[in-house]
């Protein structure tokens, strides 16, 4: 599975939010999508998932562009938002069963992985509970859930990090794992650094809607010329260049 | 802080106006014109009828004066951002209360006073009161509903929460009427503005001295504006007051029937929505009732015809906003599914809903009135406007909204 973004410039209004950017997801991977408060992380994601339409340039999953086939396009992609939402009126197993139908999967086998995921996320005793009453970090956990059962080869993980607890932090990191090891594409945003360069192999720095260095962390230190620093230093450095620009 | 009061009073009674406007619509007043000439007419036939000095008249005057007195909360118009934003000039606080407080005074006031106004004829007859002792029983109530709400703007400055103080405020207002209609009606009056003038002495202490209660105070004036629009929801669509889903168990064998296939998850999802959300199921359940009791009521063949055709018509319009109720979820946007499986399951559920319409409709059709041929008139036509509605009407609709 390789995602490919291609000069893509889009946006909502007619003024672009990101400005001719490019880069590729390898299966295997896990790049992690960097930058400040409306750098187009979430804009970018949007585009991949073909929520929004790009202005120009392409996306690609396998050579399968959106309007190609929308139905086996969206087949490939499970997305965890960063602010989870949920079907007001459907109980936490009708979410599950409801994922099992639209994304035609097979009922026995995929409750079974459900029912795992549900007990590592400490859910399987709400199974008939509105998850729209669950705090954020449950809510959240619903999502996880829904986007892991599916056997999608493209995973898109918004902010991952923020409202979910430190355990099932990494009980998510571990499932990325597995995913990456079966041959899942994993793309990620998020501003929590020291876990983004725990887990992800290579990184995307986004500023103003371009992509400003990307790489793994090797690369982008030397594309800043900042050896051995971390992600953190590298990140304030960015931020420090729209300074003296 | 004073400023910042009078500009949250003027949004306050620019909404209140907005909805009062829709709440008293024509037909409303109407309504409320014949209510209370009906209730006026019962009230004087009553009237005739009370036998004087009955013993329970000034039981149920202190009761029903008492009740009024209790009714009323502070009007503090706090929003949840203020816990943070005017922390830094709480000194100040006391300003923008004591007007809220001047406005919170006026309802329970004239409110008291009208109840007052009306008990007068009923307590001259049955308790042989003079209008003086009715005066002065009514200023005695004025004056403890202004105390009660004083007493509840102290609260708001104590430890002790605002439901302590419920305790204090009906026994005083109950105590101070029953001391009204049994002992000296001036004593209690005067009585009465002791309390106010304690209460009031209270305040001024607690304002200067004490910490304000932020949370309990935001919380309040949240529960009551949200009991205020959740009766004006029941005339208009009041934003923010959204129906909780309701999870209906009992329900749950009319969704037995969709199976867990691929082209009827969007079905699964319409038929949850219709059942469980007030929205939807409210609509078909008032409308339905509402056609059956016509049915019932009206015997002219020609009539409920229409009627009958016009409550499925009336259905299928309402609805229809469940057809794009989930768009704004994300999860409904990035599903492998196509927009054609929408429509036809909407169609799907829209046909067994109107189908349990149309089979209510016959059933008591046939219940209410004797087998003659007359009675196909009505089945046949709505059976017509069933069809009418899936195949055409309906079909050019969802094409409309897809666009």
């Amino acid at each position: 599975m390789t995602l490919i973004i291609k000069n893509l410039t889009g946006g909502y209004g007619r003024i672009p939010v990101l400005k001719n950017e490019s880069f590729t997801v390898e299966n295997g991977q896990t790049v992690a999508l960097i930058g400040l408060n409306g750098a187009g992380k979430s804009t970018t994601i949007k585009h991949v998932m073909g929520l929004l339409q790009p202005q120009s340039g392409s996306i690609t999953l396998d050579g399968l562009e959106l309007q190609a086939d929308v139905q086996a396009y969206r087949q490939k992609i499970a997305y965890v938002p960063e602010l989870p939402v949920l079907y007001p009126e459907l109980t936490l197993k009708e979410h599950i069963d409801l994922t099992i139908m639209a994304y035609d999967l097979d009922e026995k086998s995929t409750w079974q992985q459900a029912h795992q995921l549900l007990q590592t996320f400490r859910l399987d005793n709400k199974l008939n509970w509105f998850p729209i009453n669950f705090s954020k970090g449950m809510k959240q956990k619903v999502m996880i859930v829904c986007a892991f059962i599916t056997k999608a080869q493209l995973f898109i993980i918004d902010e991952p990090f923020t409202g979910l607890d430190p355990l099932a932090v990494h009980d998510l990191l571990g499932l990325v794992q597995k995913k990456k090891q079966a041959g899942a594409a994993i793309l990620m945003s998020t501003h929590i650094l020291t876990n983004a360069e725990q887990s992800a192999d290579q990184f995307v720095l986004l500023n103003h809607g371009q992509v400003r260095a990307q790489g793994t962390l090797k690369q982008i230190q030397q594309e800043f010329g900042m050896d051995a620093a971390n992600l953190d230093e590298l990140y304030v450095q960015m931020s420090k260049e729209d300074v003296t620009q | 802080m004073k400023s910042l009061w009078q500009q949250r009073f003027v949004q306050h009674a620019k909404e209140q106006s907005k909805f009062l406007k829709l709440v008293f619509n024509e037909y409303f007043i109407l309504a409320i014109i014949f209510l209370i000439g009906a209730v006026g007419f019962w009230y004087s036939q009553a009237l005739d009828q009370l036998p004087p000095n009955s013993w329970w008249a000034r039981p149920v005057a202190i009761l029903v004066l008492g009740l009024v007195t209790l009714l009323f909360k502070p009007v503090t118009l706090l929003q949840a951002a203020d816990a943070a934003f005017l922390l830094p000039r709480e000194k100040e606080l006391p300003q923008y209360l004591v007007a809220a407080r001047r406005y919170s005074l006026i309802m329970p006031s004239i409110t008291t006073a009208l109840t007052g106004f009306f008990l007068t004829p009923f307590l001259a007859r049955g308790a042989a009161f003079t209008l003086v002792k009715v005066v002065f029983l009514t200023l005695t109530a004025i004056v403890a509903a202004i105390s009660i709400i004083i007493n509840q703007f102290n609260s708001l400055y104590q430890k002790s929460t605002i439901f302590s103080k419920i305790g204090q405020n009906t026994l005083g207002s109950f105590l101070l009427l029953i001391i009204a209609a049994y002992v000296n009606e001036v004593a209690a009056l005067i009585l009465a503005l002791i309390w106010c003038g304690f209460n009031y002495y209270q305040w001024q202490q607690l304002a200067a001295k004490q910490i304000f209660n932020w949370l309990q105070a935001v919380d309040i004036e949240a529960n009551r504006s949200y009991q205020l629009k959740r009766f004006y929801n029941l005339f208009t669509d009041v934003p923010g007051i959204a129906h909780q889903a309701v999870r209906r168990q009992w329900l749950d064998w009319l969704l037995k029937p969709i199976k867990p296939k691929h082209r009827n998850a969007y079905l699964y999802l319409f038929a949850r929505g219709f059942l469980r959300n007030s929205d939807y199921s409210g609509i078909f359940v008032r409308l339905t009732i509402i056609c059956l009791l016509l049915i019932y009521a009206i015997h002219n063949y020609l009539l409920i015809t229409i009627i009958t055709a016009l409550f499925l018509y009336l259905v299928e319009f309402q609805l229809l906003p469940l057809y794009k109720n989930y768009d704004g979820i994300v999860l409904t946007q990035i599903y492998p599914l196509t927009q054609s499986q929408k429509q036809q399951s909407f169609q799907v559920l829209l046909l067994v809903v109107l189908g349990m319409q149309w089979l209510f409709i016959v059933i008591t059709l046939l219940l209410c009135n004797h087998l003659t041929t007359q009675l196909l008139w009505p089945v046949v036509v709505s059976l017509l406007m069933v069809i009418f509605l899936l195949k055409w009407y309906l079909p050019r609709q969802l094409t409309k909204l897809n666009k």
